[in-house]
This record gives structure tokens, sequence and C-alpha cells, in this order.
């Protein structure tokens, strides 16, 4: 199911992108006929799913992707990609993990202090977190952190790749940290009002007890559902700060390939495909981890009255 | 007479809302003797549950304790009797000796009541690995044989399930085991039936008299229901607008009500009997407790409300040893007041089926 | 089911947003030209000026105030101001669908013939499709027929084509864009181009030893076949030399080539290659080497190979070789043996030994290059030769900070003082002001709208350095009745109006701000020299100004005209 999901949005993403106007290839200094020759040459005068049947032919049986033809021009995408993937992952990954501990933190921390000042205060730090932009953000770090006190690299520098990542997986998390705070904050107190909560303190459960074996397990299970996208925004790359910090990072391939000299048609699709395998994929792990935690959706036999 | 378990003594609180202070409990005196089932009968919204969670320790963080004691007895580790005020415990102390350990709760939705997460079995066994410092295997086979006890089939089985596996009527037999598992003396059910089926209903009530026979536990029943009261209390207490206003013995209230609103409590009940195509029931309803009442709370809804309703409240009047009611008809200086006809008719069926019977109420 | 749907729409969304982003605000807030589908009645005179969206934010500035200066100066006319991608541009105005552009021109080697060539019929960048037999005559004289061998009377004859844009208004030139850089303190030496090689660090020095050089977009491709932005073509530069190098002046200078004989019909070349350079794998530099890379370039098919037809380098059988399918082995250019070159061409190119510091003329070695495969070759220092000052260190496609290091077996390594480059691409020059001030950039260009208040800072101004970008901004005019056009711009009087409504001076005070040169020549100045007198070609500005100089009276006239001719 999910291969042929992806097949059509492969197909889909295809079309669209050889209906916008444009060559996929720098043509400043091309004549017609030495543009109409280069289109010939990439095939792109054959129908629509010929071109589709050559394309995904390509791809199963070199695993390649083409060569960039206005981005990077003639370097195989399939090289180009893993730099761009492991940069953009790590820093998202870093930044996923830090955003929702600490906002699972916050989150609790609010909740079991209702109407108390920290129930405020992460309030407002989650409005402003998901109200400022992560490159607001970045570039505030940067002037700080780099230019008045220069603890960190200014540019992103690989061969220091955890210093650089700092700053930017930093301001990456602002958002999911605020996200999964107000989430936490709101199950957990709607979870702390349930029936069954009650019924666990009248049977003399108190304190962190309470919170990890009653509460938590059952609150964490729609925070579950908000940090899946979380994760595919942050892997995909943050556009912004990437090319603020001048990150080689999938979000600037895939702003470059639309803006620059041409659409680059192979990296869009490339990157679309990318795209959709991940987002298919984080749902996928999704549903398992939405089985392993609450045990009223796992397809288990068993159902006795 | 066995000694008092639970008294509670002028209890007053108030609830802090965004809408205001609502004086929910306006002054709640009643005991409880060990070994007897007392139910608190009342409209939603009189305050049963609150005065219960109050009991219980367990009540939202917005209450404000205005005034009052609740003095719980009961036979520490040295087997000697101990009084504790629960009111002037930590929520801590009170989770940790009280909670399941001494009194237990059961409550009206086994649907939500039940962790959704969590199996039967650790459910079960939480709270004796707690209390009772079980090891887990013993804590299992203790679980197993208590869901035997409330008669669930399959108990082995039932250990790995989920709450969401059972139906209605099971899990409420595991929530009643649940609140017997550490041994309680006082057993607090807030409707239990409520969210049953009728068939359901009678053996749920069964079983708990059942357990409290063996066990020798006494229970408070929070019920709108007076089919159930008639099946289980002893004694009844009747509140309105967060004060009880008439208690006594089942016989007493049953036969020989004395408050005006006990008398429109039981003529609403249906009865297959009566001619009458409508349905009684009592005009108006409970007051806005946002405001502070002035007089009898009852007065506005009182077709027999005296001039005097309006200005001060009644006090509790002795009808007999055990039957109190608050109530100025009942003043030596009122006028005499008859219960209406078709209430005194109905109690008249009632008590020639009883004794044509030959069963006791 | 519903996931899969769900998934789709997300998907969906992307590429909907993938396909606005690049077709601009095509439908969006701003209506279509006059004429729409069926180009005919116009409501009045409306017409729609096209430009990038992307090519900086001065550009959309610049638009705005051309708008607001035409309808200033006729009040009949409206102005619909369009913004879309370069490439969307590009193929309205190379296929004719537009009604007004603006869009700019950079030089590729330092010759007049570079703007002219342009204006031929049927040229890839005659986007007004204008066609002038006399003009095509002479430019095609000029390039590769009698003029060629002339020097001095084909630099006469261009001034003549010239007129004739100007005279039409077949185009009308903005200004030439400067850089605003920065170059830090005790930064000495680097040698800025407006043409071809944009900075040359081989005789530049700096403090540190390592110079830390910013760029404005990444790094394309460091394939001399496939490369075509200046970013690349800077650093291939600083890492291949080919037959000559430029000097500070721009003029050429022998390099892997020591000297060359020019036979004396000036069609033939032979270059003598010195025997000490070498690939940084141990190899020797040949001719061989030179022999490959042109004749690979055949193949190619990319923008650049353009230079080597007959508009421009006029290699011999190149034409027949890219537009007519004949072999590439049959090119003008042959090894005589490992150090001797023979190109052929097929006319005299007076600046043919400065074309030959141009990337697309540069070697590249036959046996690494099969060896490393063609879709692999300049994608990193393992796949790619130096045989120049510098050596590549650091390079992967994407990356934002290519480095190169100072090359110690470069035959010339004795007068290289750099010890290195750090290149960054920087988004944003606010970024770019605050990493000079921190240090992290030694070199950094600054806009047009931060070069007030540089100013007047104490400690930067001193650092404030303006260097000549080498391309033109201007105005081109469609002449043919399209789908965005009534045809109203084939009218001259009409074009001739609108070139005259424009005060340039205030457009480059007031929204350029940096440097950049009001023009009014359709050949920029401060680029291409006279080989014999060594004058600018387009020193003298008043030369076409009565064509394009801000006049409003004449632009009234003019316009007058042009409505009564069109009937209006």
């Amino acid at each position: 199911m999910a291969l042929i999901t992806l097949l059509i949005i492969t197909f889909l993403l295809f079309l669209l992108v050889r209906i916008m106007p444009g060559n996929p290839f720098p043509a400043e200094r091309m004549s017609a006929a030495a543009i109409a020759k280069k289109r010939a040459e990439m095939g792109l005068d054959n129908p629509m799913l010929v071109q589709f049947w050559n394309y995904i032919k390509n791809l199963i049986a070199s695993g390649s992707f083409g060569n960039g033809s206005a981005l990077y021009n003639g370097a195989p995408i399939s090289s180009v990609l893993p730099v761009a993937m492991s940069n953009s992952f790590r820093i998202g990954g870093i930044s996923i993990c830090f955003g929702v501990i600490v906002g699972l933190i916050l989150g609790i921390a609010a909740a079991l202090n209702r109407g108390k000042f920290w129930d405020v205060f992460c309030t407002v730090l989650s409005i402003v977190g998901v109200c400022v932009p992560s490159y607001v953000f970045m570039i505030f770090l940067q002037y700080f952190f780099s230019y008045k006190i220069p603890a960190f690299p200014f540019y992103f520098d690989s061969a220091r790749f955890l210093h650089s990542a700092i700053m930017p997986a930093l301001s990456l998390s602002l958002f999911s940290m605020s996200t999964v705070a107000r989430f936490t904050r709101n199950e957990m107190v709607e979870v702390m009002d349930s029936d069954y909560v009650l019924l666990a303190s009248s049977k003399g459960m108190y304190g962190t007890k309470l919170v990890t074996k009653h509460i938590l397990r059952n609150a964490l299970i729609p925070i579950v559902t908000v940090i899946a996208p979380l994760i595919v925004d942050l892997l995909t790359g943050a556009l912004v700060v990437e090319k603020i910090y001048g990150i080689n990072g999938i979000g600037k391939l895939m702003v470059d390939s639309i803006t620059g000299e041409g659409v680059d048609y192979n990296y869009v699709l490339a990157l679309g495909i990318l795209y959709s395998t991940l987002y298919i994929g984080i749902m996928l792990v999704l549903d398992i981890a939405y089985g392993l935690l609450d045990p009223r959706i796992r397809v288990a036999g068993n159902k006795e009255g | 007479m066995s000694d008092k378990i639970l008294t509670v003594k002028n209890l007053d609180l108030t609830f802090k809302t965004n809408a205001g202070p609502v004086h929910a409990i306006r002054g709640v005196n009643f005991d409880l003797e060990r070994g007897e089932t007392v139910a608190i009968v009342g409209e939603s919204g009189s305050g049963k549950s609150v005065v219960m969670k109050t009991v219980m320790g367990i009540l939202a963080g917005n209450a404000k304790i205005n005034s009052g004691e609740i003095l719980y007895s009961y036979y520490d580790e040295f087997n000697e009797l101990a009084t504790v005020d629960i009111l002037k415990q930590e929520t801590r102390w009170i989770r940790k000796n009280i909670n399941g350990k001494h009194i237990s709760m059961v409550f009206q939705d086994p649907m939500t009541s039940l962790d959704p997460t969590m199996t039967i079995g650790k459910q079960l066994m939480e709270g004796m690995m707690m209390h009772m410092d079980m090891q887990k295997d013993a804590a299992r086979k203790r679980a197993i044989s208590l869901l035997a006890e409330v008669g669930i089939t399959d108990p082995e089985k039932r250990m790995k399930q989920y709450p969401h596996q059972l139906s209605g009527g099971m899990r409420q037999r595991v929530v009643i085991a649940i609140a017997i598992s550490c041994n309680p003396e006082l057993l607090i059910c807030d409707e239990p039936t409520t969210a049953l089926d009728v068939t359901i209903q009678a053996k749920i009530l069964e079983l708990i008299k059942k357990l409290q026979k063996e066990r020798g536990i006494s229970v408070i029943y929070i019920t709108h229901d007076l089919g159930v009261v008639a099946k289980v209390a002893d004694y009844v207490n009747v509140m309105y607008a967060g004060k009880i206003v008439e208690v006594g013995n089942i016989e007493e209230i049953f036969y020989e009500p004395k408050h005006p609103y006990t008398w429109g409590l039981l003529s609403a009940m249906p009865d297959l009997e009566t001619d009458d195509a409508r349905l009684y029931t009592i005009p108006g309803s409970p007051p806005n407790l946002l405001h502070e009442v002035k007089g009898d709370a009852f007065a506005p809804r009182n077709q027999y409300a005296l001039k005097v309703d309006r200005l001060a409240e009644p006090p509790m009047f002795k009808v007999s040893e055990t039957h109190y009611a608050a109530t100025w008809l009942l003043d030596p200086r009122a006028p005499k007041v008859e219960m209406p006809e078709e209430l005194k008719k109905r109690i008249e069926r009632m008590l020639k089926e009883a004794n044509a019977d030959g069963s006791e109420l | 089911m519903k996931r899969m749907k769900a998934i789709v729409v997300a998907v969906l969304a992307l590429a909907m947003v993938a396909a606005l982003c690049a077709c601009g605000n095509k439908g969006g807030d701003t209506p279509q030209g006059s004429g729409a589908a069926d180009g005919g009645a116009a409501k009045g005179m409306t017409y729609t000026l096209i430009y990038g969206n992307n090519e900086g934010d001065e550009v959309a500035l610049v638009a705005q105030s051309l708008k607001d200066q035409w309808e200033e100066a006729f009040p009949d006319v409206t102005i619909n101001l369009q913004p879309m991608t370069k490439s969307e541009r590009l193929e309205k105005m190379q296929n004719d669908n537009y009604t007004i552009a603006l869009t700019r021109w950079g030089p590729d080697y330092a010759d007049p013939m570079t703007y002219l060539g342009m204006w031929v019929t049927d040229a890839p960048n005659n986007y007004g499709f204008w066609s002038n037999p006399e003009y095509d005559a002479i430019i095609k004289s000029a390039s590769s027929g009698e003029l060629a061998g002339d020097y001095d009377a084909r630099w006469a004859a261009l001034y003549d084509a010239e007129e004739m844009v100007m005279k039409d208004a077949v185009i009308t030139p903005l200004y030439t864009k400067a850089n605003a850089n920065l170059i830090a303190d005790g930064v000495q030496g680097v040698e800025f181009h407006p043409v071809a090689l944009n900075r040359v660090y081989k005789r530049a020095t700096c403090p540190s030893g390592t110079m830390n050089v910013m760029f404005s977009t990444n790094v394309m491709s460091l394939d001399t076949n496939l490369a075509t932005d200046g970013d690349s073509f800077e650093v291939i530069a600083d890492c291949i030399d080919g037959l000559t190098q430029m000097d500070a002046e721009g003029a050429a200078q022998p390099a892997i080539a020591e000297s060359w004989d020019i036979s004396d019909d000036q069609m033939t070349y032979t270059f003598h290659l010195r025997k000490d350079a070498v690939w940084n794998n141990g190899t020797p530099v040949t001719a061989k080497d030179f022999e490959f890379a042109w004749k690979l370039s055949m193949t190619a098919n990319v923008e650049y190979n353009y230079m080597f037809d007959n508009t421009v380098a006029c290699v011999k059988n190149a034409d027949a070789i890219l537009y007519e399918g004949a072999d590439p082995e049959t090119l003008g250019v042959k090894a005589l043996d490992d150090y001797t070159l023979e190109v052929q061409l097929e006319a005299p190119v007076s600046f043919f030994p400065s074309l030959m510091y141009f990337p697309t003329f540069y070697p590249i070695n036959q046996a690494f290059y099969e060896q490393v495969g063609a879709d692999n070759y300049g994608t990193s220092p393992e796949t790619f030769l130096s045989n120049g000052a510098f050596v590549l260190s650091e390079y992967t496609p994407g990356t934002a900070s290519p480095k190169v290091v100072k090359n110690p077996n470069y035959y010339d390594a004795a007068s290289v003082t750099l010890n290195g480059i750090n290149y960054q691409v920087v988004d944003g020059s606010d970024n770019a002001l605050t990493a000079f001030k921190n240090g992290t950039l030694d070199i950094s260009v600054i806009s047009g709208d931060q070069v007030g208040a540089v100013e007047k800072d104490a400690t930067l101004s001193k650092n404030l350095n303006v260097t000549g970008a080498g391309y033109m901004w201007y105005v081109t005019f469609s002449q043919t009745k399209n789908q965005d056009s009534n045809g109203d711009f084939a009218n001259t009087d009409l074009r001739l109006a609108f070139a005259n409504a424009i005060d340039r001076e205030f457009l480059v005070d007031n929204y350029v701000m940096d440097g950049s040169l009001p023009t009014f020549t359709c050949v920029p100045p401060q680029f291409a020299a006279s080989a014999t007198t060594g004058e600018d070609f387009s020193a003298d500005q008043s030369r076409f100004k009565e064509y394009c100089d801000y006049n409003l009276e004449s632009a009234q006239a003019h316009f007058a005209d042009a409505k009564a001719a069109l009937g209006y």
C-alpha cells in the first residue's frame, strides 16, 4: 500500500514539475536549436508516461536519481544527497530530541502546577516558541553567541560538526519544544481530571508513581501523534536556518532546485520521493508506537465480553 | 450497639470557581456505625459525592474547607482503636494510610474508572503491593482469588486482559475487587449501578452485600435511586443543597417521611399502580449555590413552605431516636401538615405488599 | 485508506507550493498585461513589465521605480508589474511572450561583441525579435568575416552597429552593476574583474595567510564542461591554469602556454606549452589535455560551449559540430606533440589570447577523467585535478564552504603568497556585514542599502571598495504581437519615448545605491578595452545620449507620435 502511494505521489510530482514554465537547465546563452537539442537529449519531448516509465526503470534498476541538470550540473544526485541528508538528519535529530525532552518536562511541570507560576511561565514560553520563527531565533543566537561572544562558529563548519550544530539545532527545537509542552500540559490536565486517575488516587496512588504509571502513559498517546509530523518537519530541513547558517542540507537543496537557473526536475523528484518516504515511514513507526502504548488500538484477537 | 467508624461534624466547604465561590456543603453532620449500611440520597448537585470525596481526600484542588471535622476510627497495627481527623491530615498521609487501606471507593462509571492502558491484573496488584508490601507473586495469587470472589469467571485469563475487553458489569466487579483488595473497613459506593443494565444492577448490589457480610465492611451508598436504597440501606440520609435535611432508618424514611423534600422524592418514584398519566415532579430546580442561601434552601420549591422558611433555616427536629428532619413543619408552633394524598396511598400499598410478602423492606 | 488520502493530499500540497514558487505570481495579484489571449484591442495603454524575483532585492525596487517614472511621464499609460523566477522569465523572453522585461547581461569576454552579438536576427538573446539585415551583416563580418582581420576597422564598425541598436531603442540600458565590497585591513592584491573571472588571488596577500571570501551562491560544478556560474569559474580558475592567464589589468599573459605564434592570416595559433606544469597527481600537463577537454566540450551541450562557435572563438568546425552534428574529432585543435598545441580558426579573432583564460578552454587530463568517470569528475578533491596556484582541498556539491590550499607544485608557486582560500556561501547580506565585522570574512559584498551606513561608520568606511561587477541591467521591449503583448512596442517612437522617460541617476542613487553606474550605451563601460589604443569602448557615455537620456520633452514628443501612429 505504501509503495503504491509513493508511486502515485512521484507521478503527480513528475507531472507538476514538467508543467512549470522554464527549462530544467541554464539556457540563457543557448540558441533555440541548442535548447531543442538538449531537451531531446533529456527525453523531455517524449510523452509523459514514457518519461515516467524511463525514470522509474532507471531508479529501480540502478538506484539512481539521475544527475543534476540545473543544480550541481552533472553530479549524480545519489552522491549529493547523502551528505545533505546526513547534515539535516543529524541536526534535526538533535533538535527533536532536545525539543521533545524539554517540552515534555515543561509540559509535565506545568500540568502538575496548574494555575501557579510555573504553568503560566510555560504557557508564555510556548506561545513565544510557536510564534517566533526559527530563523529569527537563529539570527539572534548568531549575533550573541558568535559575534558578541565568540562561543560558536559563525557559519556551519563541517569539521567541527557538534560545535556548529548547537545553534541551529537549538533554534529549530523551539517550535517542537513549545508544541510538545503545550500538548503535554493539556493532555495531562485532561487525564488528571479523569475517573481512572481518581480511582488510582482512591487506591492510594500519589506523587511520582501516580504520574508515571497512570497519567503519563495515557497522556503520551496523543503526544506521539504530534511528534511525528514534527520529526518529518525537522528532518526535511529548515530552509531559512540552513541558508543563514550555510548548512548543506536537504531543505536548502529543495529550495535551490526550484529557484535556481531552471527547475531541476531530477532533484525535485528525488527530494519529493525522499520526503514522502520519510513521511510514510514515520507514520508507519507511529502506528506501531501507538499499538505499543495504547492496548485499545492493538489488533488483538481476544475480545471477550 | 457497635462503635462509630466515621463521624462527619459540621462539614462546610466552598469551591473557588471562575464564576465565583460556590458554597457547596453548608454544614453536614452524619455518622456511621461499624457494620452498617448508610445511603445518602439526593438530586444531582446536592453535594453527596463531594462529601464522600472529602472523606477520601480526593477533592479537586479548588476546594476550600471552611470548617468541620471528619473523624475516622480504626484499629491500628497494635490493635488499638485510633481516631484521626482526616481534614487535618496531609494528602500524602491520607493516600498512604487511608485510601485503599481503610476506606475504599467504588465509582459510578465502570467504563472510565479503569486505566485503559493497564492490565486488570496490574491494576489489582498495584494497591496490594503498596499497602500490604506484598511481593509480585503473592499479589498475583491474591488478585486471582479476589477476581473469583467477585464472581468473575476464568480469573487467570482476565488478569492479562485490558479493561476494554470486559463488559460493563465485569468492569464494575473488577473495581469492587480493587476496592476490597486491601481489606478496608469502609467502602464508599458512589452510584455504583447507575451506569449498568437493570439486570446487572441487582447482581452487583448482591455482590456488595455478600462481601459486606463476609468481611464485616461498613458501606456508604451514594445514590439518587430510591429503589437501590430500598434494597441495601439500613439508614438513609437525605441531602439537599449541601445539607442533610432528613435522617432516619429505612422504615422511618419510607413509611413515615417528615420533610417535604422526602415526600417529593418518594412521590417522584414511577409506580405502575397509579392511574395518573403524568409523572410527578418536584417543581423548580435546586438553588445555585453561587449565591448564599437565606432561610430554607428548599423553600422556593416547597408547596408547604411557611413564611418562616424564607427567613431562617430550620434546625434538625427530633422525630424519634433515629429519625430527625430539618423542617419548620415539625416545630410545635407550625400548622399540622400531612403528606400528600397520593403518597399516603402509595405508602399504604407498599405496607400491604410488604406484609403480604412477609419480606422485610 | 484515510491515511493514504492524507499523505497524498499532503504531498500534493507540497508539490503545489513548489509549483507556485516557480510560477511566481502568475495569475496572482498582478493581472496580465494588455492583450491577454486575443492580443487585440486593449483598454488604453496597459503594459506588463516582467522581472526576476530572486535576483536581488533592488530589482523589485528598480521595477517599481520604472513603473512610477513611466506612469508619471505618460498619464495614459498603466504598467503592471509581474515578478517571476529567472528561468520562467528567460523562457518568456526567448520565446518573445512578453511586453517589457527588466533583465541583465554579463560579459563573457572582454570585447564589445559579447553584447552586440545579442541583437543579430534570431540570436538566442535577441529578446525583442528585432531584425536588421545591415546590422547582421556588420556583426557577421566583425566576428568571422572581413572585418575580423582589420582590428581598427572592426572597432569603428562596431560603433556603427551600436548606433543602430540605440537609435531603434531595441533595448534601453539602465545601469552597470557594481559590487560594494568590504575588504579587511591588510588584504592586498586581490584583482577584481568585471568579466570572465570575477576575482583572481594569485598575487594576493592577507595577514593570516588564509583568506576568507564570500560567495553569494553555491558553486555548481567544477567540471569545466558543465560549469555555468561565476562562482564555479572562480574556484576552477584558482586551481587550474589555461593557456593564458589574466593579469591585473585584465589582459592575457602566458600561463601554461609560454608563448604562441600567430600565422599571418591570424587564423592559426601555435601554442608552446611550458614543460614544468604538472597536475597534482604528478602527471605533467600536456597539449593532449587541451585537445581532450575542448573536444569533450563539444558534446556536453551546456550553455558555455557556444564560446567555441563563430560568434566568439571561431574555432574551425565548431559551428558544424555544435549545430550540424559533425564529428567532434574534426574540431580545429590538435596536439602536435606533448607541448605544442595548434588551434585553427575560421576567422581572425583579435581577442583570442584573452579568451583562453576563460575556464571553458582549460585542460582536462583524459586518463584521470576516464578513471573517475564523467559523472564523478569534479565532485570532490579526489575526483578533481589541479594544476594551478591552488589545489582543491574541500568540496562536495552543495557545500557552503569550499576550500583551496596553496599548490606547492605550481610552476610559479614562488609568487603565490596565500596559504589558502576559504570560501563561504552567505545568503543575505545582513549576515555578511556581521560576518565581516566579526572577522569571519575578509572579503564581503554588502547590499546597496547597507552602503550608506557603512560609509558613515568610522571603522568600516575605509574597508569599502566598490568594483565593477560587469553586468549591465537593461530594459528590453518585445517588438511583436504575442500572447502577452498587443505589439504596441513595434513602434520605434514608443520605445524611444520610454527610453527617454527614465532618470537613471535617480534610479541608481535611490534604489541601487552600491556604486553602480548609470549607463547610456548598450555596451557598458569599463570592461572592453581596445587592443591597440587601450581605450574603453564605452568611455564616451554621451555618444548615444539623445536616444536614452532623461529628457521629458523628447519623451513626450516621441510619445505623441507613437500615440497617433497606434491610433490611441
